[in-house]
């Protein structure tokens, strides 16, 4: 195991190679572009390919293809780059393709900032192409989760043959912090069973589309559907941070879940009954994490980097409204510790404001 | 063309009566089988009328978005540069929706062939107006025929990729037994070039729709001789 | 232990860097670390700055808002600093870029030190921040002079500029001997 120093971008992009990732086609955009960049040279280290495509949209295509052909393949954007993908993503579900997609979230509409944000969520979360569906998504909070998730991400991928987004942000995306590099994963494209390796004459061919043109409509939707249900039943993961006995629980992930643990700490130290529910999948969403939670716990709190509070209603539907659902809502700044622990207090004080839902 | 149909061909063909896109994948399944290279071969469809190829010619194939082939080429031949890579395309997906990506396969000089079926028109949705429909064509969404003033001028693959660095660029048709025959010798040009590692390989071939023409299937091939041929001339453009 | 410090100058004084070498010295030490470069418009104007982390525990928030040191190499910054340092910080001050009449808090540690003259008679303006470090290495003693000096070496070997450690270390040396 050798431990180093990373940017969180450079430790998404070893951990993805270490995992048998061995084809990145991406576009620059910040606060991503160290992902594109460690792997120009690094593919090359490790007998990969990579390539830097025309758009986002040739990319996240070139992605598609590689994984065809039984390569372990990943691509990369944030803001309006991933907005781009959204099409050839669709295209990964539909074909069953277990590649995996990084989004390095920054904020705003549209171009936005480059800064970090967490408005992407609704995209991540709910589908954000055409079609029903949803991706696995990972969130890491660290530069090791980032290495750490990218690595198992083709496995899982796999397992379920269906795509995974990593949702990072450019706060995990730009910080350096120690991260311990787990061993290089073997493997072999041409054993992958899907892959396109070329059929000869009198064999059956293989034809990687749309799953739907060469299997039983009815039958192909009940298999993904018993799919999906199966990820939502075995894939929920989080963290706890003082549950328990907390009278306040914080619901955050990536960068704000930093800043509530943060808050859960402060207000200890003040006698404060704080507590942390970390998503560590944001789909399928932990809701077993929501059903263990005491009856004294006064209210939910989602801290993100948005306007609408957009994971609350997740939030909600976890918790069945057994208890007020708060939001912290900074848009584009990042929540000060000593604000949350503020929050914190007008709710055990009963003078926070539940937000309308959007 | 062969008497009887070469042993990569299914039986199935979904294509309309007088349709060129059949007549082309016959003869493209001749070249795989007599250069033995089907086993060797993986072909990427664009999205369109070209795509049901996959329902007769027995060839592993990925379908990416429409249009999306030259960045799909680009990325099958850098994880198997041991394969032919083709694909057959038609004009909306690659010279429309995918003309970046199909121009930026081009001005890489990737090692990859394309074949562009060339009818003018957006055939599997209706028959509506392409950037290869010709001025004056009557189309479903340009119903009183193209004009360069109201929808500019008509696209010529030729005059676009002229000048790039390629390996190869041919324009054929398959209006009779002699450009057939021509037709066939332009594939296996192409191949050969992407053998050699020469780089990027175009054909395009000019195929009749008399389903979206609104015309004979015999009419429809002299339209193509009498009405394409003059506009957009048949030969080999680039050969090294 | 908790140690949150900003690095702040303009856009190449290298104020990134000195806290990057804070950070792996910090970590070579068995410390947990943060480092966090802030960027976006600001990145425009020319000013540059890193929030830094160093702890014996997890490190939550990478963000510092009460920073209880800041290491500043250019002026703008100290009018929007120093309002946020926590009671009792140390204050590392570029003096040679510093109006010298600037009134500072009276509950902060302020240490002058004139970088950029140091560092052009060694004819070496570059490595003004390197300067700083030298001056924070002896203030706080955090680190020994010689631990300090070897991490920052096998910084600059990892990044392939380990040609100028000499250069630096006479930087760091002298920055290090200003009192």
């Amino acid at each position: 195991m050798e431990t180093m120093l990373l940017k969180g971008n450079e430790a998404l992009a070893e951990g993805a190679v270490r995992g048998g990732c061995r084809f990145y086609a991406g576009y620059p955009i910040t606060p991503q572009s160290e992902i594109l960049e460690y792997m120009s040279w690094r593919q090359n280290e490790v007998g990969g390919s990579f390539i830097q495509g025309e758009s986002e949209i040739a990319s996240v295509n070139m992605v598609f293809a590689a994984t065809a052909l039984g390569a372990r393949a990943l691509t990369s954007s944030s803001g309006p780059g991933f907005s781009l993908k959204q099409e050839g993503i669709a295209y990964w579900v539909s074909a069953g393709m277990p590649a995996v997609v990084a989004c390095v979230s920054r904020y705003g509409i549209g171009d936005g900032f480059i800064g970090p944000g967490q408005d992407n969520y609704w995209q991540a979360v709910k589908g954000g192409g055409n079609g029903d569906y949803h991706l696995l998504v990972l969130a890491p909070n660290s530069v090791q989760e980032n290495m750490d998730m990218a690595y198992e991400s083709f496995e899982l991928a796999e397992k379920y043959m269906h795509p995974v987004l990593i949702l990072s942000d450019a706060t995990i995306g730009q910080m350096l912090e120690p991260c311990t590099a787990p061993p290089m994963k073997e493997y072999d494209k041409d054993k992958a069973p899907w892959a396109l390796k070329g059929t000869p004459i009198g064999q059956k061919n293989k034809v990687i589309t749309d799953m739907t043109y060469n299997q039983d409509i009815d039958e192909w939707n009940r298999d993904y559907i018993r799919k999906m249900r199966l990820i939502m039943e075995t894939e929920q993961r989080w963290e706890e941070i003082s549950v328990p006995d907390a009278d306040v629980v914080f619901v955050a992930y990536g960068i704000s879940s930093r800043i509530a643990e943060g808050a859960v700490r402060l207000g200890r130290e003040r006698g404060l009954k704080l507590g942390l529910i970390r998503p560590i999948t944001l789909w399928p969403f932990p809701r077993k994490a929501f059903a263990r939670l005491s009856d004294s716990v006064k209210g939910l709190v989602t801290v993100e980097l948005n306007m609408m509070g957009q994971m609350r209603e997740d939030v909600i539907l976890a918790s069945h409204w057994r208890c007020p659902a708060y939001s912290v809502t900074t848009a584009q700044r990042i929540p000060e510790v000593e604000q949350l622990v503020c929050f914190a207090e007008s709710v055990l004080n009963g003078s926070a404001v539940e937000e309308e839902v959007f | 063309m062969a008497k009887s149909a070469p042993s990569i061909m299914k039986c199935e063909n979904m294509f309309c009566a007088g349709c060129g896109h059949s007549l082309f994948d016959r003869l493209l399944g001749e070249v795989l089988t007599e250069m033995d290279i089907v086993g060797e071969s993986i072909s990427c469809s664009d999205i369109g009328c070209n795509h049901m190829y996959q329902y007769s010619m027995a060839v592993d194939t990925v379908v990416p978005p429409h249009g999306k082939m030259g960045a799909a080429m680009a990325a099958m031949k850098k994880v198997r540069p041991d394969k032919y890579i083709f694909s057959i395309a038609g004009d909306g997906g690659a010279y429309a929706i995918g003309l970046g990506e199909t121009l930026s396969a081009a001005t890489r000089n990737d090692n990859v062939t394309f074949f562009v079926m060339n009818n003018t028109v957006y055939a599997m949705t209706g028959g509506q107006m392409a950037p290869t429909t010709m001025p004056g064509q009557y189309s479903s969404s340009s119903i009183k025929g193209r004009t360069a003033e109201e929808h500019g001028r008509t696209f010529d693959v030729v005059k676009l990729m002229q000048n790039l660095e390629i390996a190869y660029l041919a324009r054929c048709t398959v209006t009779n037994a002699a450009e057939m025959a021509k037709t066939k010798r332009c594939i296996k040009k192409a191949l050969e070039k992407q053998r050699d590692g020469k780089g990027f390989s175009l054909v395009e071939v000019l195929v009749p729709c008399p389903t979206n023409w609104g015309l004979t299937p015999p009419e429809a091939m002299r339209h193509i001789e009498n009405d394409l041929v003059p506009y957009l001339p048949l030969g080999e453009y680039i050969d090294r | 232990m908790l140690n949150e410090i900003i690095c702040t100058g303009f856009g190449g004084q290298g104020v990134l860097t000195a806290g990057k070498i804070i950070v792996y010295a910090a970590y070579k030490k068995g410390l947990k670390v943060t480092w966090f470069p802030s960027y976006g418009n600001e990145m425009r104007g020319g000013s540059a700055n890193c929030n830094v982390v160093l702890s014996d525990q997890r490190i939550a928030s990478p963000y510092v808002n009460h920073p209880d040191t800041l290491i500043e190499l250019n002026c703008p910054a100290v009018d929007r600093f120093e309002p946020a340092m926590k009671p009792g910080g140390y204050f590392f001050i570029n003096s040679s870029l510093l109006d010298p009449a600037r009134e500072f808090r009276g509950d902060i540690t302020v240490i002058r030190t004139p970088v950029t003259e140091i560092a052009q008679n060694l004819k070496n303006e570059h490595a003004a921040n390197i300067c700083m470090l030298g001056q924070w290495v002896r203030v706080l003693e955090q680190f020994s002079k010689d631990e300090f000096l070897r991490c920052m070496g096998e910084y600059f070997d990892q990044l392939g500029k380990g040609k100028y450690n000499a250069r630096n270390a006479e930087a760091f040396e002298a920055g290090y001997a200003f009192v």
